[in-house]
């Protein structure tokens, strides 16, 4: 299938998501998208599958213009499309969801199940992708998960187009790599691709054409063979500051000692299992992990928002096991929780009101029961000034900020009070390339003047830039401790699970981070000194 | 969650634009006559709701859908029929409620005295009066996320516990007075805290618990007024011993005609809502509420305790419904209480806190224009049917918690803030 | 290149495992010491529980010693409480609890029809049993399409009220009480259209504004009442034939002893009810329909990526649950031959939304949750009636509603509701 894109174009209000773009995609070929977090990515690819009206411009399949009025039109027209967020009914089975919306039945309307497990298992043999159609799909790992997106988006009657959307956010290195093997052999069967990313070793690893979109707009096509600094500055606008400056790390007493942490999920799983774990003060410890392996928990045992079924928990070498969030709050624990939106903000407060929320009854914010308001506004004043908080005013809803001015209030709450550990979990996500320069500095900071610190990032290059000392978890447990100057494949293996010098598995996970990386100049790529070939690959 | 949802806080229409290029002001004013803004929507749904009910009144009306029948024939008599039920029962309404027209001929004609005039308003504030206290107790909870449907139960165990203190002790007015408004109060938050501890540490939601515990409540009080300790010495039907007279709440203008029955209630209703508002806007736990109101997951990671939040706001906006049970109870006067003392006044609460947008100065308003409706249906009976208002009242808050099919129907342009609703959690 | 991501498995916490359970043995365990000892200390031993087959085998009966019979279920819930502070396999705590549960329910059974005078009459109490089961299964049946389809129906009060009264009106105006039924089950529709318009079109919120079609419908209903009673013949009592299989020549099957009476010798309501029951069970877990329809109380972005229709089908789910609850609302009218009051739902549609939980979204579970609270409304009444019960009537009166506090403080957090339930679907959302 040929696609092509004539100025495309959609606005929300007054906001300009996609501003006339064009784009051809050829049959057979892979073609990347490149660009930054709210660059306009997906909502292009939103126009294309149907579920976002174009405000004007054209798309054309093969010469002919069409005109989708949801993505039933997209999907008869040929498109297939695995999502950022994955679109799979959690406890459905993995042949429900493949079936959802063109359903095998023995008419009227009668389910038939055994067609749709053939189905499933028709399409998973022709390109290779194994599955269970049985497994019920919120019980599958997500690399699994997206295998059954893959096979959902080929179901379709006739799939020639495949877009996908950011693909590899959630998966292991070795899954990455399975990934692109996957889209270079349905390429070479004739499928066309979009491709969707801001990593730019998967681009160049895999597409045959690169346009690089900043704020709505094409600004660039490039080959894959173009350089990562070329592509990056094309991604972000200007050249990129690509190291954090900062001092080997002095550490000194614990401040954070975890030890057995056990925690049993709804299920019955155990999302952790007798993890152990010290933050030193004055030191960054990275926790490298593929997401959901127990990251969220542990961030939120530690802050006291789950009680475990087992272990201890020690800040500053006091248990605090049986002590309230707010009393570890009080204690020096500092906390950016992951999700901003859900966890972090307020968003009907205001700016000020959000900069107090964990110290409103504190002094001088309230005396005997009741808000000083003044007090609250002096110090949002002070906190927007140091912290350089894009906002009207301190009276302003935090619903009005970006997302990079969000997490600065999370920040400047949890820096403006005394503490001695800080818990950061996905500290920049959805944040500007600017504000995560600031954040990052800051975090070293925070860590010069003595406070612990731990890094949760599911982004290994975020790790790389800041950590002193990697941990890695894997299925709830600390399976590899590790220098920061760790080769990227060995982080990687340990975060599938396999031993650092494992046997059966190794073979198979090396050849496909090999693989993965073999176009790519970048292990081992260290914080300090390999900063050029690790650069433009941030996740923001 | 209940939140109120209003992505930015709505501006009046003239802010952040500059005074040169500002348009005329009636310009201005048509636009803000057309927009969805919080404001006209409240006034459009109360247009809408009267229109739907003089519709509902017509159709009913079995002579008047006679003369439709033949309608193409003489329309005039129909519409004509139609404008007669319709102005007369509003009219009705309004005249039990506000002012009595005849009442001013009759003083005219010396038959009528001052206090006949000032009747409809004294009932209209009686009325009003446990609607304060209930709709507090509606929109204190919707501050803190929670959907309070069991005002009713607990306005029940307020009057019970002001009844028992009412009737059983024997003190002077200065300390028995409030010693009976307080047993309300704390009997209501008790019975109030209930689903808040069920909702902190079991997850069940509030709705269904307190929708349960309103009929308990119900069934319980049948029971208490049967029970040889509540029940009227001197009476065989189903009413309780009578609240000492050092209990009961004084009329306000008793000194012009003792027939007035608004009482002291009010006053005290009037200062729960200031209250309320202090508490929401100037203390440490209303900022709390407001906070776990809003998004309880940045609460709790905040460190504040969601649990004890929901046990400590359900427990106030109990006492505050206790309040208004205290109310009725300590202001019956020589009667005694019945199964029927409580109304729906409960029920109510959930329909003025919603058009008050639980905002304490919304909440009296609101409490006022039901407890007129309330007046003014029971004065009219039996030409308006004596639901006329709870079906009005359904109505307007229908359209308040649905701001954008006002805005549909009517066509309105969108505010800059977005629609302000409540919101209410699912399970 | 194969590498397959489970390489270790998460570690499952194992179902053999023995587990004690404190906070439930100690209940249990106290619970069964308070029955032996309340029953040592106020029952007499001269008591005697008759069980009989009052509508076939009248000369039948068998009567157990009630003392010994109560403390031999005390017994029974003190062991399975110490079973549990013992330390048992995690997967028997729930038969534990349930044989626990069910001792504790025939001893105050036993106990409470132990009264000089009083018979338990097997035949009469579980046929009431299923026949006031009826409003729970046709309230949560209603509630399950509704909120397997994403939105929540608090409204069912309101449903059953619109029911009630239409078909008593239309039955009046057409003579006819099956219209009347059709009537109920339109006015329940139309009910619910205005929740799926809300709720779809104008997103908003589904529990505030049920609450208030609840008020809207109690406004309604009982102005129309007052509106109505001044002209005679609108509001007549209509019933049904008192046994629907006796006009398809199937009425010998009532004399079979237990099952006929309770199975056999029913209106037709109770028929409809056991037949919607398996048919929207099939409906939502075999066809097309119930996969999309579940697929949108899930996960409606899911969905619409896959092109269905989301609010549509909300929509039309929600009008269709309609049908359902308002024919539900007959119940109170033409299914007792009652004429309408105001407000005679009395509450039970909310009870009907805590079956739905207890039976976890799902119709065959709503079955035996609606049966459970039918026994309990049943034995409540009977023991009512019977008036010489040692408890108060109005306390046997509130045993639905504290049945369902229990149980909903008890289950809700762990029946989990369907993902999207409640939350508007606005496709410009990701």
């Amino acid at each position: 299938m040929r696609l092509e894109l004539k100025g495309l174009t959609k606005k929300f209000g007054s906001f300009t998501a996609d501003d006339d773009i064009d784009l051809t995609v050829e049959p057979g070929q892979i073609h990347a998208v490149l660009g930054e977090n709210g660059a306009g990515k997906s909502t292009l690819m939103n126009m294309l599958y149907g579920i976002l009206k174009p405000t004007s411009g054209e798309i054309l399949i093969d010469d002919e213009p069409v005109a989708f009025s949801g993505p039933g039109d997209a999907i008869a027209a040929g498109i297939g499309m695995v999502h950022q967020h994955f679109k799979l009914v959690g406890p459905f089975s993995v042949a429900d969801n493949v079936q959802l919306g063109r359903e095998h039945t023995r008419g009227a309307g009668v389910l038939s199940a055994r067609a749709a497990r053939r189905a499933v298992l028709d399409v998973s043999e022709q390109y290779g992708l194994r599955l269970d159609p049985d497994a019920i799909c919120e019980d599958l790992p997500v690399g699994v998960q997206q295998r059954v997106e893959i096979v959902k988006a080929l179901s379709g009657p006739r799939t020639e187009l495949l877009i996908l959307d950011e693909p590899t956010a959630v998966l292991t290195p070795a899954e990455i790599g399975e990934l692109l093997d996957i889209m270079r052999s349905l390429a070479e069967a004739g499928t066309s691709i979009l491709f969707i990313s801001h990593k730019l070793k998967e681009v160049q690893a895999v597409a045959d054409t690169v346009t690089v979109i900043r704020r709505g707009k094409v600004v660039a096509e490039l080959e894959p063979t173009a350089s990562e600094t070329e592509m990056a500055s094309a991604m972000v606008g200007r050249e990129v500051s690509l190291t954090v400056d900062k001092t080997p790390a002095e550490p000194g007493e614990p401040s954070l000692e975890i030890s057995g942490l056990t925690v049993v999920g709804e299920t019955g799983v155990k999302v952790l299992d007798g993890l152990d774990l010290t933050v030193r003060a004055g030191e960054i410890v990275g926790l490298a992990g593929v997401e959901g392996n127990g990251q969220t928990e542990l961030a939120r045992a530690v802050l006291g928002l789950i009680r475990p079924d087992a272990g201890t928990i020690a800040v500053d070498g006091r248990r605090v096991d049986r002590d309230s969030p707010a009393q570890r709050i009080e204690r020096g624990l500092g906390y950016i929780p992951e999700d901003r939106a859900r966890d972090g903000l307020i968003n009907e407060f205001t700016v000020a009101e959000n900069i107090v929320l964990n110290q409103y009854r504190d002094r001088p914010f309230a005396k005997g029961g009741v808000i000083d308001a003044a007090a609250i506004r002096r110090r949002a004043e002070e906190s927007i000034a140091e912290f350089d908080i894009r906002t009207q005013g301190p009276a302003e809803p935090a619903s009005s900020l970006s997302g990079g001015n969000q997490q600065k209030v999370v920040i400047a709450r949890e820096f403006s009070r005394p503490r001695r550990l800080l818990v950061a979990a996905q500290p920049t996500r959805g944040v500007d390339v600017g504000a995560t320069e600031f954040i990052h500095s800051r975090l070293v900071t925070e860590r010069d003047t003595g406070t612990g610190v731990l890094l949760i990032s599911s982004e290994l290059d975020e790790i790389y830039a800041l950590a002193d000392r990697i941990a890695v978890i894997y299925n709830g447990r600390i399976v590899g401790e590790v220098g920061p100057d760790t080769p990227r494949e060995v982080i990687g293996r340990l975060m599938v699970g396999a031993e650092p010098d494992g046997a059966e598995t190794e073979a198979a996970d090396s050849a496909a981070v090999a693989d993965f990386d073999a176009e790519s100049p970048a292990a081992p790529d260290t914080a300090t000194t390999d900063d050029d070939a690790n650069g433009g690959d941030r996740d923001h | 969650m209940t939140t109120e949802t209003a992505t930015p806080t709505p501006e009046p229409p003239e802010a952040g634009e500059r005074p040169d290029k500002r348009p005329p002001f009636m310009v201005l004013f048509g636009r803000y006559l057309t927009e969805a803004n919080s404001v006209m929507v409240t006034v459009y749904s109360l247009l809408l709701a009267f229109l739907i009910g003089a519709i509902l009144l017509i159709v009913s009306d079995e002579t008047v859908r006679g003369t439709w029948s033949y309608f193409f024939s003489r329309p005039t008599d129909a519409l004509e029929a139609s404008w007669q039920v319709v102005s007369n029962s509003y009219r009705a309404l309004f005249e039990g409620a506000i002012l009595n027209f005849n009442t001013i001929d009759r003083m005219a004609a010396g038959t009528a005295e001052i206090g006949d005039l000032l009747r409809p308003i004294s009932q209209t504030l009686t009325y009003a009066t446990p609607l304060i206290f209930t709709g507090l107790a509606v929109g204190l909870a919707f501050r803190a996320g929670l959907f309070n449907i069991g005002a009713q139960g607990q306005m029940i165990f307020g009057m019970i516990g002001a009844l028992i203190v009412g009737f059983s002790l024997n003190l002077p007015a200065i300390l028995h007075l409030p010693l009976a408004v307080l047993a309300g109060a704390v009997a209501g938050a008790a019975f109030g805290a209930v689903p808040g501890v069920l909702k902190a540490t079991t997850g069940a939601h509030e709705v269904i618990s307190s929708i349960m515990l309103n009929n308990i409540a119900g069934l319980f009080l049948v029971w208490a007024i049967g029970t040889s300790f509540m029940h009227s010495e001197t009476r065989s039907e189903l009413v309780t011993k009578p609240v000492e007279d050092s209990a009961s709440l004084p009329l306000l203008l008793g000194f012009v005609d003792d027939g007035l029955r608004v009482n002291l209630a009010l006053l005290i209703g009037v200062a729960a809502a200031v209250f309320v508002w202090w508490l929401l806007s100037k203390s440490t736990f209303g900022y709390r509420i407001r906070a776990v109101g809003f998004n309880e997951h940045a609460s709790s990671t905040a460190g504040m305790n969601i649990g004890r939040t929901y046990v400590t706001t359900m427990s106030v906006a109990g006492g505050l419904a206790g309040l208004a049970g205290a109310a009725l109870t300590l202001g019956v006067g020589s009667g005694g209480i019945t199964t029927n003392t409580a109304l729906e006044y409960g029920f109510d609460g959930i329909t003025v806190a919603l058009l008050g947008r639980a905002n304490p100065g919304g909440i009296i308003a609101a409490a006022l224009l039901f407890g007129a409706l309330k007046a003014g249906a029971l004065d009219a009976q039996p030409d308006v049917p004596v639901d006329m208002s709870t079906l009005l009242q359904a109505t307007i808050v229908l359209f308040i918690a649905a701001p954008a099919l006002v805005k549909a129907i009517l066509r309105l342009r969108a505010p800059r803030g977005g629609l302000v609703t409540l919101e209410a959690k699912g399970w | 290149m194969a590498t397959d991501t489970q390489a270790t498995a998460p570690a499952h916490v194992d179902e053999r495992a023995v587990v004690r359970h404190l906070k439930a043995g100690i209940v249990y365990a106290a619970i069964g010491v308070l029955l032996a000892a309340g029953a040592l200390a106020f029952l007499g031993g001269d008591r005697e529980t008759v069980f009989t087959l009052d509508r076939t085998l009248t000369d039948a009966s068998w009567t157990l010693p009630t003392l010994p019979t109560v403390i031999a279920m005390a017994a029974v819930v003190a062991a399975c409480g110490a079973w549990m502070l013992l330390g048992l396999r995690r997967g028997l705590f729930k038969l534990a609890s349930a044989i626990a549960v069910a001792a504790i329910v025939f001893a105050l059974i036993s106990w409470s029809v132990s009264e000089p005078g009083m018979v338990f009459r097997a035949e009469s109490i579980l046929a009431g049993a299923v026949f006031l089961s009826l409003p729970f299964i046709f309230g949560a049946l209603s509630g399950v399409v509704c909120e397997r389809s994403g939105v929540i129906n608090i409204g069912i009060e309101g449903q059953f009220l619109m029911g009630a009264f239409t078909g008593v009106l239309v039955a009046n105006i057409t003579g006819n009480v099956y219209a009347g039924m059709l009537g109920a089950m339109l006015a329940g529709a139309l009910t619910t259209m205005l929740l799926a318009m809300l709720s779809t079109k104008y997103q908003v919120n589904q529990v505030v504004v049920g609450v208030i079609l609840n008020l809207l419908a109690l406004g309604f209903t009982s102005f129309m009442y007052d509106q109505l009673k001044k002209t005679e013949g609108y509001n007549s009592a209509y019933g049904v034939p008192s046994n629907a299989l006796d006009g398809i020549g199937l009425g010998f099957l009532a004399d079979i002893p237990l099952v006929g009476p309770v199975l056999f010798a029913q209106n037709i309501f109770v028929y409809v009810g056991l037949v919607a029951v398996f048919v929207v069970w099939f409906l939502l877990f075999r066809t097309r329909w119930g996969l999309r329809t579940r697929s949108v109380g899930e996960h409606p972005a899911a969905a619409d990526s896959m092109g269905v229709a989301v609010n549509r089908l909300r929509f039309w789910n929600v009008t269709a649950a309609g049908l359902v609850s308002g024919f539900g609302g007959a119940f109170f009218t033409l299914a007792n031959s009652l004429a309408f009051t105001k407000n005679m739902t009395a509450g039970l549609g909310f009870v009907a939304l805590a079956v739905m939980i207890v039976g976890r979204w799902n119709p065959l579970g709503v079955l035996a949750g609606a049966l459970i609270f039918g026994f309990a409304s049943q034995m409540a009444e009977y023991l009512d009636v019977a008036g010489n019960s040692i408890v108060p009537g109005p306390f046997l009166q509130m045993l639905p509603y504290v049945v369902t506090l229990v149980v909903v403080a008890g289950l809700i957090g762990r029946a989990k509701a369907p993902a999207a339930d409640g939350v508007p679907y606005n496709p410009g959302d990701k």
